[in-house]
């Protein structure tokens, strides 16, 4: 499980996080503010509501360091580097 | 409080210490190796190159190839402005940033300045009759200056702005960029402003040289040895400069992708100049100038500092400016190395937006190429194929600077102290190599 946890716009949770490849990757997203979260690579895009925590699974099927940003500020979020 | 990379949504993964190792050590056994080989006499200074028979069908591709970057420049800033607004569906942030500032600089380096060839501003001028009128002097006079504080301007543009990948903000760019042009061809000709104020034709200038074609002082195309143009390249003020700005700008772009640079070092700064009352928007855009021109400082004083020390050693009469001058293109395969190791996954994947985007380049739903449906295909290399692409690219960039400054040592300072002349020079070009390692390594 991945812990982003964002604080008026600001990620406080850990910079980088590592996977493996074929992992199944499970995001849980906590913030005060409403974020829209673009995981790039994997080409996902979802809105999180403040004060409600998200969860968002999926498989880390690319190798790489890809940023998860949030679309309405630009803001990095975290970085999820997939090991090969 | 980072602001997430534009296009650049993949990073490479960090090239594991083993590797770094390995290249680390061919960098030193090779340096070590050329000096003491049997590499006496200069051998690259001889740079003309031969004529080849005028290839008749360069000229129609020529005038063709110009053609296509006018309406590469009018899809670029028509998209840019109607287009998406997403970075990844808009074509233009892939154009400028993939296209005009990786793929170009990168072929020219392969084949020589074609640039000049195809630069739309030129074809604008043509079309319009302006900048028939060169002077010379005054561009000479100016020489590489102008156009490194256009790149330098251009990097803060795609690494500190906030609206570096904007598409509106780059076609305003793109405009404002061709207005400007113009009136340098206006005022110092078409010829004489395009590698004095153009920052991409400087760009193009320095990498072609390393290519195999070239133009010699008469105008005829010749042929030469690959990197030998290098040393005939137009030895004007700010060539030091030119290049500088190239290392620093990728140097830069590299440390900010280290979490070590942003947690400790750009976000605690950021944080105290939030605390003094500066808004947060400001924050990152105020530490990244900071950064950005004090990577670039301070590549140009470790420069200045070995070729003061050169002078010391040279064992015949120069001056530091003269060393800055006569050295400066042995930086040129270190930028490309540098560069290329950092960016050719871009290419590679972030290109592949380019073919979607360029399908439907105003965001109303067409699928010109059939290529609507296409998704990144993000396999196309494994990360071990990245791995040693990388590393052999700045261990190559690494030697291609150390053969030219070997070479011309012998030729600037003939007699027993030309080995020994080199030291600081050799120093300067590991340490850079060592500081890409690094950044490939920590990234």
């Amino acid at each position: 499980m991945v812990q982003v946890t964002v604080r008026e716009g600001r990620a406080v949770s850990d910079d980088r996080v590592e996977v493996n490849l074929g992992d199944m990757v499970s995001m849980r997203f906590d913030s005060d503010t409403p974020l829209l979260v673009h995981v790039h690579g994997f080409d996902r895009e979802f809105p999180v509501e403040a004060g409600i925590a998200a969860v968002h699974e999926f498989e880390a099927r690319i190798p790489g360091v890809f940023e998860v940003e949030d679309h309405l500020t630009h803001r990095l979020l975290v970085e999820l580097q997939v090991n090969p | 409080m980072t602001l997430a990379h534009g296009i650049g949504g993949r990073l490479d993964l960090p090239v594991p210490p083993l590797y770094f190792l390995l290249a680390a050590v061919t960098v030193l056994v090779v340096t070590f190796a050329l000096l003491s080989a049997r590499w006496t006499e200069p051998r690259l200074q001889q740079a003309a190159g031969r004529e080849t028979a005028a290839v008749g069908w360069l000229r129609p591709l020529g005038g063709f190839a110009s053609a296509v970057a006018v309406l590469m420049l009018i899809v670029l800033v028509s998209a840019g402005l109607v287009g998406s607004d997403d970075p990844l569906v808009n074509p233009a942030p892939t154009m400028v940033y993939v296209g005009l500032w990786l793929v170009v600089p990168f072929l020219s380096a392969l084949v020589g300045d074609f640039y000049q060839v195809i630069a739309p501003w030129r074809a604008l001028c043509r079309w319009l009759g302006i900048g028939k009128a060169e002077r010379p002097v005054l561009a000479h006079r100016m020489g590489y200056r102008p156009a490194a504080g256009v790149l330098l301007a251009f990097s803060w543009w795609e690494l500190v702005s906030p609206v570096g990948t904007d598409p509106a903000w780059l076609a305003r760019l793109a405009v404002a960029y061709t207005v400007y042009m113009l009136a340098c061809a206006r005022w110092l000709g078409v010829r004489s402003s395009s590698a004095t104020m153009d920052g991409f034709g400087a760009y193009s200038h320095l990498m072609g040289a390393m290519g195999p074609l070239g133009v010699n002082r008469e105008g005829v195309l010749v042929r030469r040895g690959w990197l030998r143009g290098l040393t005939a390249v137009r030895e004007r003020t700010g060539l030091d400069a030119l290049a500088g700005v190239l290392i620093g700008g990728v140097t830069y772009d590299g440390l900010t992708g280290i979490p070590f640079w942003r947690n400790q070092l750009a976000g605690p700064l950021e944080d105290t100049l939030v605390e003094f009352g500066l808004a947060w928007e400001w924050a990152a855009p105020v530490v990244g100038t900071f950064g950005l021109i004090s990577t670039v400082l301070l590549i140009g004083w470790a420069y200045h500092l070995a070729c003061a020390a050169v002078v010391s050693l040279a064992g015949v009469p120069t001056t530091p400016a003269r060393v800055r001058m006569r050295f400066a293109h042995s930086l040129a395969p270190i930028a490309l190395a540098y560069a290329f190791a950092h960016y050719f996954t871009l290419i590679l994947y972030e290109g592949q937006f380019f073919w979607v985007a360029i399908g439907d380049p105003f965001d109303r739903g067409w699928d010109l190429f059939g290529l609507a449906r296409r998704t990144v295909d993000y396999t196309l290399i494994s990360p071990t194929a990245i791995w040693y692409i990388q590393l052999a690219a700045v261990v190559g960039g690494h030697v291609g600077g150390v053969i030219l400054a070997h070479d011309r040592a012998l030729r600037d300072f003939p007699g027993p102290d030309a080995v020994r002349s080199q030291y600081p020079m050799l120093g300067l070009m590991v340490l850079l190599t060592m500081v890409a390692l690094l950044i490939l390594t920590s990234g």
